[in-house]
């Protein structure tokens, strides 16, 4: 299992759109990815479980990748987080 | 004094707490802000006036983000995503203004429910928004007002 805190700088935090980039993201990745925030644990690759979280601007979550191919997931769906700008 | 925002039933059927989908999803904890509906009918209808922020390209959810900034997905049943869009379609876009009672989306429930289910979410994706939220659990009708949110 591999885990990485980021920071969500998106002025929408993860609304609507970016979630289903991260989505999308997530779900070209064989390993479980899940991101927590708040204490509350959501499944990456359901978009209903992203946004249910309510990620805010401004708010540091933690990408969470268990699988075969984790730490390449891990990386790629934190590196989709920082760089969303929408 | 508060500014309000009344969200109307998208769908005929049974309101129930959103927990209660977390029998069926496992591990996908939904710890959000919302509830279920258990739809009684294939048509889902806009529970608010807004702006058409999200479909997804399963066609199983569409998010309506309101005047106030207030946005609300509605996500046609449960792990719907990997029917690929079998089983739904759209009447709405992005971009599109839609009123209260707008029809948005369709699902042929006896389909779906042979390979996930049609427990249908719904979730209040800005949270940080809502100073109070106050759900009537015992509304049945399509179209009738059964969520009260204070901003």
């Amino acid at each position: 299992m591999v885990s990485k805190d980021v920071a969500v700088k998106n002025p929408t935090g993860l609304h609507a759109r970016p979630a289903t980039l991260l989505v999308k993201k997530a779900s070209s990745f064989k390993s479980d990815v899940s991101v927590e925030y708040n204490g509350k644990k959501a499944n990456v690759k359901s978009l209903i479980g992203v946004l249910s979280l309510g990620v805010t601007k401004g708010a540091t979550i933690t990408v969470i990748a268990s699988g075969e191919d984790e730490e390449v997931a891990c990386e790629e769906v934190a590196k989709l987080i920082e760089t969303l700008e929408e | 004094m508060d500014k309000k925002c009344e969200l109307y039933m998208p769908v005929a059927g049974e309101v129930i707490p959103l927990e209660e989908a977390n029998n069926y999803l496992k591990d996908d904890l939904l710890g959000g802000m919302g509830l279920c509906i258990i739809p009684d009918g294939d048509l889902f209808f806009a529970p608010v006036s807004g702006e058409v922020v999200l479909v997804s390209e399963t066609l199983n959810a569409v998010a309506i983000s309101t005047k106030d900034q207030l946005t609300i997905l509605i996500h046609l049943g449960l792990d719907t995503a990997k029917l690929g869009g079998r089983g739904f379609a759209s009447y709405v876009k992005e971009g599109d203004y839609v009123t209260v009672g707008d029809k948005l989306l369709y699902m042929d429930r006896d389909y779906v429910e042979l390979q996930a289910k049609i427990t249908t979410p719904m979730i209040i994706t800005t949270p940080d928004k809502v100073k109070e939220m106050n759900i009537n659990y015992k509304a049945t009708g399509a179209f009738v007002k059964f969520v009260e949110i204070s901003l």
